[in-house]
């Protein structure tokens, strides 16, 4: 898959256009008001703000353009502009470590968020740094014990816990 | 790798000597509340989760710990009450998270004035009336209302008559925009026909900079922080809303002396969900009770300047309908101005 | 003079008791390691060992949670340092040249340089405190709403030295950050801001989920190209720990600077040890001969920073105090147990409980000298942690990470934040966006916003009344100076070559 940095930007700009302008339709929505008694209202910040990422985002897009070109003309193969930004091994990594975070995340109110982390770890080591699983699960183990007894025991943190009480 | 897990596992066994944390108790959110017949009538047989609603070292805070406190030195109960910070949203995320357990006789939580200001403002799905039960009333805040003393101006007759005179331009800071400093100067606006300007701040430490360094011009504070500045003559004590004149500041009139009915004052207590039955609420009414006759209680509510205030549940009950329904009057005057 | 050095020697009559050394020692080593766990930082350490201290003595127990307090300080620079993420805000700057003397391979060198900025800038600041602390309150006060939001001008300029490549990326990382502070209950008015409903939001977003996330997480998965982390071996050995002469010189200048700025924002109420460290790291980039390279490995943007916060903890204790003002979130907790103990901060706190007020200050010397020596032999412990393999040690990090953002408000919420930013910061970093300064619009946006309409409110609804008070007036053309100086100072210098080339 390729996606190029000169386009990842133009992506971004776009982004930043449309979000800036949902910000400041939103604060419509919500009736907040830009101004209210001759004072700033509670929308006044909110859409400067709106306007300003807008803007920003205009400004993301005529910056890329520009200095792609520049790039293209002074270095045609070399630019950075035109280097490919999406890295497999790395997409892999991210699908797998937000993958495994939103799964504890889910699973916590079930079995508790001990017992998830010590599987979210066992898993992470198994897959992403490839060892075998018996070296996965003593980490896992490990690491959730030493959590467990700096945040349960020493901190006093009231960790959501499952229906067996871990 | 592993020596550097069993070093650490070593060492946190060795930290975790250092701190005798109870372990955090479990809500059941399925289960029915469970009922004990002795001869005494019900008596907990878990710990209790007691909610706190705001972050450790605030005034929420200080106060329910010290409840357990008094109740785990005088063994008063045969279980561990867990103090449990559940902050956000001025009280909602707490008082949403218990309610989600249901008739739950295990879990309950201190009150303050974001258990009115909240639901009344709209932003809490829960109402402060018949979604919770009400176990024991336990102290009222007063709050001081003081002067910047480069204003020149030494009690509250001479502040109203300038205000009567300049309306809108004396600045009153408070915490929050619709807390009970707010509610505290819209009542003083009514009865004494003046316009003071309200300027909102998210903590009392900053109030109290901003009237110190006399950015503001009046100010609503706890009494037991303007104390000292009292003292000082740094700051102008110009009446308290109180019951009666507080013992740490006798020279400074209530409002009801003053002649303005204004006795506005933070009520803290303790509920529970709604469905919990009465033999559990009258024996934790009955627990609290004792907790606030003991010396220390006593003694704590004295330092922190607040007033002994128990009250069992049926008064409590009918002591938070009043209560919320003066609430209700004067959010709407603020929010109408607002 | 004289009554100064006996009120001194008192407080360390009281130090002489070898239980409160103990508790000096172990209070600063729970902080440290508190303040390395991601996202906890003193307030939630000095919250959770609160219940050590009933029943102590009102000094050691202040002994005791003044340790936690600045030893959490330099625990937040580690994993600042060693894996780019804060432990608190005021390490924030701290990740911009730490972590890439990391990947440098001198992480012990960034360690140590932390260490020793930390301890300075306490050690000095303890000093000013001890003479000039009732005479420095007066000044603390004179701050209001209009001077704070001046301050927080200043504050956001000095963005403009953050951004990296791409200026434009970098203030569209300013203004998604100034939004997200913005989302929450209004103050002034009490509405719901772009909540919709979700109670979790009414207090607004908090930046410590969000930075475990851009940084914490985004630096997991993100590749770094160098398939994990070198560690010089040479680097751990004791003696390249100590910084060579020719960095002392670089360096202490900065640490100079930092400190003395750190200690007067530090006092205000309303600003804190992280601002001080954002003001801090762009004074140090604009006035080092190496300012450009701030970023990418530069000692002296960890030297800045880290005296900068050390030196603004020592100062924010100074309204607290004297004043009973609390100058940051974890001194309002240190107050708060304070006042737990029976002793009322205040105006006459060092007349009539003069023993623990100066006890405290003698514990203060002592806290740094111990954080020197837990510097100084912790540091090939600290950094042992990176000989582990990076998907492993990345894999224990996310774990920290996810509870520590629990903990923080015991919410799954805040663990669903985290995550969600960590996704965010991955394409940010693909995009090159700069995530500094949206880290930094999300601790100043919600104090610029209450700041400016309270300014308001005071003023009459008239901005001239805010900008022309003395104070803020002063600030706000440094803030102009900062942002606009080099492009105009530039253009000048421009024109006059031009002219004098023709």
């Amino acid at each position: 898959m390729k996606l190029t940095f000169k386009q990842g930007n133009n992506i971004l700009g776009t982004i930043g256009i449309i979000g800036g302008i949902v910000i400041v339709a939103l604060a419509f929505v919500q009736e907040l008001p830009f101004m209210k008694n001759e004072l700033p209202g509670s929308g006044f910040f909110p859409i400067l703000c709106g306007i300003a990422i807008s803007i920003f985002g205009v400004l993301i897009i005529v910056e890329n353009t520009y200095k792609s070109r520049k790039a293209a003309e002074e270095s045609p193969e070399d630019s950075q502009f035109e280097k490919n930004i999406i890295n497999m091994t790395e997409l892999r990594t991210f699908a797998y470590t937000i993958g495994i975070s939103i799964l504890v995340l889910v699973m916590t109110p079930i079995i508790g968020i001990i017992i998830s982390i010590g599987i979210a770890v066992t898993a992470l080591v198994k897959i992403l740094a490839k060892e075998n699983m018996k070296k996965s699960l003593i980490i896992g183990i490990g690491t959730t014990i030493v959590l467990y007894l700096i945040f349960s025991e020493f901190l006093g943190v009231p960790l959501p816990r499952s229906i067996i009480g871990i | 790798m592993k020596k550097l897990l069993v070093l650490l596992m070593i060492g946190m066994l060795v930290l975790s000597g250092c701190n005798s944390q109870e372990a955090a108790v479990e809500p059941e959110a399925d289960e029915p509340a469970e009922t004990q017949e002795t001869a005494e009538g019900w008596v907990p047989e878990k710990d209790v989760e007691f909610i706190i609603p705001f972050s450790p070292g605030g005034g929420s805070d200080v106060f329910a710990r010290k409840m357990v406190e008094i109740i785990a030195k005088n063994d008063m109960a045969p279980v561990n009450f867990v103090p449990t910070n559940k902050p956000g949203g001025s009280g909602v995320v707490a008082y949403s998270h218990m309610n989600g357990q249901g008739a739950n006789n295990y879990i309950m939580a201190t009150t303050s004035s974001s258990f009115y200001t909240q639901p009344l403002s709209g932003n809490s799905p829960l109402n402060c009336y018949d979604d919770f039960t009400f176990v024991a009333h336990m102290a009222k805040d007063p709050t001081l209302v003081a002067a910047y003393e480069g204003l020149g101006m030494t009690s509250l007759e001479e502040v109203i008559e300038y205000a009567k005179e300049n309306p809108g331009e004396l600045k009153y800071g408070g915490t929050g925009n619709a807390s009970d400093d707010t509610i505290l100067m819209y009542m003083l606006n009514e009865l004494a026909g003046i316009e003071l300007t309200y300027v909102p701040y998210d903590s009392g430490g900053e109030v109290l900079a901003a009237v110190l360094g006399g950015h503001i011009d009046i100010c609503a504070a706890s009494p037991s922080e303007g104390k000292e500045h009292l003292e000082a003559g740094t700051l102008v004590p110009l009446a308290v809303s109180a019951d009666e004149r507080l013992s740490i500041l006798p020279d400074v009139p209530t409002f009801l002396e003053s002649g303005y009915d204004i006795n506005h004052q933070q009520s803290r207590g303790v509920v529970m969900n709604a469905g919990v039955s009465e033999e559990v609420l009258d024996y934790y009414a009955d627990l609290f009770h004792r907790v606030s006759e003991t010396d220390e209680w006593k003694a704590f509510l004295e330092d922190n300047v607040m007033g002994i205030s128990y009250m069992g549940v049926e008064e409590y009950t009918e002591f938070n309908n009043e209560l919320a329904d003066k609430y209700t009057k004067f959010l709407e005057t603020i929010q109408r101005a607002q | 003079m004289e009554t100064l050095l006996q009120n001194l020697a008192m407080g360390f009559s009281v130090l002489a008791n070898p239980i409160v050394i103990l508790y000096a020692l172990g209070g600063v080593l729970c902080g440290v390691i508190i303040g390395a766990l991601p996202g906890l930082g003193p307030s939630v350490g000095i919250a959770v060992l609160l219940p050590l201290t009933y029943g102590m003595e009102p000094a050691a127990g202040i002994i005791l949670l003044s340790g936690i307090y600045y030893g959490a300080m330099y625990g937040g620079s580690i994993t600042a340092i060693l894996i780019n993420t804060p432990g608190d805000s005021a390490a924030v700057m701290t990740t911009l040249d730490g972590y890439p003397l990391t990947l440098k391979g001198q992480a012990g060198k960034a360690l140590g340089m932390a260490a020793y900025s930390s301890v300075i800038g306490g050690t000095v600041s303890v000093v000013a405190f001890m003479l000039f602390a009732p005479v420095i309150a007066s000044y603390a006060l004179a701050f209001g709403s209009s001077e704070y939001f001046a301050l927080m001008i200043l504050g956001l300029a000095s963005i403009a030295g953050m951004t990296g490549d791409s200026p434009t990326k970098g203030f569209f990382a300013a203004f998604v950050g100034l939004f997200i502070a913005l989302i929450g209950l209004d103050l002034v008015t009490g509405v719901q801001r772009y909540v919709f409903g979700n109670v979790h939001l009414f207090s607004g977003i908090d930046f410590i989920p969000v930075a475990m996330g851009l940084f914490g997480i985004a630096e997991i998965i993100s590749d770094n190209g160098t398939g994990g982390i070198i560690v010089d071996k040479d680097s751990l050995k004791l003696k390249n720990l100590f910084p060579t002469k020719g960095e002392w010189k670089e360096c202490l200048p900065h640490i100079g600077r930092g400190t003395g700025l750190g200690f007067f924002v530090g006092m205000l109420p309303g600003a804190g040890a992280t601002i001080a460290s954002f003001l801090s790291y762009s004074m140090a980039k604009k006035i080092s001969k190496r300012g450009k390279e701030f970023g990418s490995g530069v000692l002296e943007g960890v030297a800045a920073p880290e005296s900068a916060n050390n030196a603004a903890s020592m100062g924010a204790m100074i309204p607290m105090l004297t004043l009973g003002v609390p100058g940051s979130g974890s001194t309002a907790i240190m107050m708060g147990a304070l006042m737990m103990l029976g002793i009322t901060p205040g105006p006459s706190l060092f007349m009539k409980e003069a023993e623990v007020a100066w006890s405290l200050v003698a514990s203060m010397y002592i806290g740094n000298i111990f954080l020197l020596l837990l510097g100084v032999l912790g540091l090939p412990i600290f950094v042992r942690v990176l000989k582990v393999k990076a998907p492993i040690l990345n894999s224990i990090v996310l774990a920290f990470i996810l509870i520590g953002s629990y903990a923080l408000e015991n919410s799954m919420f805040t663990v669903g934040i985290t995550i969600f930013f960590g996704v965010i910061g991955y394409f940010m970093k693909k995009v090159k966006v700069p995530a500094a300064p949206m880290i930094l619009a999300i601790v100043l946006g919600y104090l610029t916003e209450s700041n400016l309409r309270q300014a308001l409110i005071i003023g009459d609804g008239s901005i001239i009344n805010v900008v022309t008070k003395p104070i803020s007036a002063v600030i706000l053309v440094i803030a102009l100076i900062m942002a606009f100086g080099t492009p105009i100072t530039e253009m000048i210098k421009r024109k006059v070559m031009k002219n004098t080339a023709v």
